[in-house]
C-alpha cells in the first residue's frame, strides 16, 4: 500500500452484469454500509497519472440503513 | 509411497534481523543439515536452492542433478528425481537475511504489481481478507473463531525458545481482536510475521536413509493445487475453472492435492497425528482444514472452535509457532520451516508441544490469497 491509498478504503471484486470479475474499490459509501451483494454501478476516478474504475452504491447508503 | 525420505533438516537461529548475509545462511544451512544427516558434501549429487542458484557451484559438487520448486514442492520434486534415478542425495536450502528491511509490514516479498490489481490498493493481507471475508457472508464465520486460531499458533511461539517472537505471549482470542486492524477482518495478530533465517533439508533413498543416522521420516504423499501466478490475479473463493469436482473453486484451493495425496498414502484425515500447516493469515488455516478434509466445507468455523488444535488436543497444528510466531524468512525458507517442524514432530525430538507418539504428519505451503496449496504427508518409518 502506498500513499496513493488513504486509509480506509474498500477493495471488493465486482461481478459485472456482463459476465465478468475485477478487482475495484467501493467508493461513495459509508464503511458500514458496504456488505457483500450491494448493488454497484461504474464511477471513474481521476487520480493524478490515472483515471481507474470504481464503483459506488446504486442507491445512496446510510451507515444506519445498513446498520 | 515415494520411497524416499528426509534423513537431515536443520534452521538456523531466526530473527527480525540477524547481522549476516543470505549466503552465509545459506552455507550454515547445507553444512548443518548434512551433519544432522551424518552425510558429507561428497555425498550430495542433487542441489535445490532455487532463489539461490548459485549454490551449486559454490558448493563445488557439480555436475548434479538441480531443483526449480521451493518448500514442499522443493521435496517433492527431489523425491521424483531420486525415484527416477536421476539422483541419489539432494540437499535443499534457503536463507534470507537483509533484503527486506520494510518491517512494519507483512511478507513485504509478497506485494502485488499488476495493474488488475494494484491500482485499487490491493496488497497481501488484503488479498487474503477477500477470501476470508466472502467465508464469512457463505457461512457465518466470526471473525472470533479466527482469531482463537492465531492465539493458538502464537501460543505454540510463545513458548518455543527458538521463536522469534519467544515469550511474547500467552495470547487469548480477545488480545487478537484488540489488535489494530491490518485489513478487516484481519488484525495484526491475525497475520504473518517478517523475519530472517535460513533452513535446509536433506533427501535421499528411504533404502539409503535406513543406514544413516537419523530415524528416516518417510515422504508419503504429495500434491500440488495451483490456481495462477501469485498476486496478479485476485483470489476469488467462487472462481472456478474447468474441473468438474464440486470442490474445484478457488476456495478451496488444496481439496483435489489433498484427496490425491491421502488416497496415495492410503490414509484418511483422522490418521493424521499433527498438521504443520501454512500460517500466513488465520482464516487460511479454518480454510485449508476444510480444503484438506479435516471437517465439512463451510464448517471449519465452528469446528477450530471446539478446542481440538492446541498442544495435546486432538489434532495439535503449526506446533512451533508457524509464520506468524516462530519465523517467515522469504525465499523460502517460510516454505520449508513447515516440513522441518513436521520431521522433528515424527523424530519425537521436539523440545516443546511434542505431540506423544506422532507417526504421520501433514505439512502444507500456500499463499498469494489462496491461490494455492501445497500438501505432503509424512510418516514414520513402519
Amino acid at each position: 500500500v502506498t500513499p496513493a491509498f488513504p486509509v480506509p478504503y474498500v477493495a471488493a471484486i465486482v461481478d459485472l452484469d456482463e459476465g465478468w470479475q475485477m478487482v475495484s474499490n467501493v467508493v461513495e459509501c459509508p464503511l458500514d454500509g458496504v456488505d457483500i451483494g450491494l448493488p454497484v454501478e461504474v464511477r471513474f476516478v481521476a487520480h493524478k497519472d490515472i483515471t481507474v474504475p470504481c464503483f459506488r452504491p446504486v442507491r445512496p447508503v446510510s451507515a444506519e440503513e445498513q446498520g | 509411497m515415494t520411497g524416499c525420505a528426509v534423513v537431515g533438516i536443520y534452521n538456523t537461529r531466526q530473527a527480525r534481523a540477524l547481522d549476516r548475509t543470505s549466503e552465509s545462511l545459506l552455507l550454515e544451512a547445507v553444512v548443518g543439515a548434512l551433519d544432522d544427516a551424518g552425510l558429507r558434501i561428497e555425498d550430495v549429487d542433487g542441489v535445490s536452492a532455487p532463489l539461490q542458484d548459485h549454490l551449486l557451484y559454490d558448493l563445488a559438487c557439480g555436475p548434479a542433478w538441480v531443483g526449480a520448486k521451493m518448500g514442499i514442492a522443493g521435496v517433492m520434486e527431489a523425491a521424483g528425481a531420486i525415484a527416477t534415478g536421476q539422483c541419489t542425495t539432494v540437499v535443499l536450502a534457503s536463507a534470507q537475511a537483509g533484503q527486506y528491511v520494510e518491517r512494519d509490514s507483512t511478507a513485504p516479498w509478497t506485494r502485488p504489481e499488476s495493474e488488475f490489481v494494484a491500482a485499487w490498493g490491493l496488497f497481501t493481507a488484503a488479498e487474503f481478507a477477500l477470501v476470508a471475508r466472502r467465508h464469512m457472508h457463505r457461512f457465518g464465520t466470526t471473525s472470533r473463531q479466527m482469531a482463537e486460531v492465531a492465539a493458538i499458533i502464537r501460543n505454540n511461539g510463545h513458548v518455543n525458545p527458538a521463536a522469534v517472537y519467544y515469550g511474547r505471549g500467552p495470547y487469548t482470542a480477545d488480545d487478537v481482536l484488540s489488535s489494530r486492524i491490518i485489513a478487516d477482518p484481519y488484525h495484526l495478530l491475525d497475520c504473518a510475521t517478517t523475519s530472517e533465517g535460513g533452513c535446509g533439508i536433506v533427501v535421499t533413498s528411504l533404502a539409503r536413509a535406513r543406514s544413516l543416522r537419523q530415524r528416516p521420516v518417510v515422504v508419503l504423499a504429495g500434491g500440488a493445487d495451483h490456481f495462477g501466478p501469485s498476486y496478479r490475479y485476485p483470489p476469488s473463493f467462487d472462481l472456478r475453472g474447468r474441473r468438474p469436482e464440486e470442490l474445484a473453486a478457488n476456495g478451496w484451493v488444496g481439496a483435489i492435492a489433498g484427496r490425491r495425496a491421502f488416497g496415495v498414502a492410503g490414509l484418511r484425515p483422522q490418521d493424521v497425528d499433527v498438521c504443520e500447516l501454512y500460517d500466513s493469515f488465520s482464516f487460511e488455516l479454518i480454510r485449508q482444514l476444510e480444503a484438506l478434509g479435516f471437517c465439512p466445507p463451510g464448517e471449519g468455523g465452528p469446528w477450530v472452535s471446539a478446542a481440538r488444535l492446541g498442544p495435546g488436543d486432538e489434532l495439535p497444528i503449526t506446533t512451533d509457532g508457524g509464520t506468524m510466531s516462530y519465523s517467515h524468512p522469504g525465499g523460502v525458507p517460510n516454505l520449508m520451516q513447515r516440513i522441518t517442524r513436521a520431521v522433528e514432530q515424527l523424530r519425537g525430538t521436539c523440545s516443546t508441544n511434542q505431540v506423544a507418539g506422532a507417526e504421520v504428519a501433514l505439512c502444507t505451503n500456500g499463499g498469494s490469497g489462496a491461490m494455492f496449496l501445497d500438501v505432503m504427508l509424512l510418516g514414520v518409518d513402519r
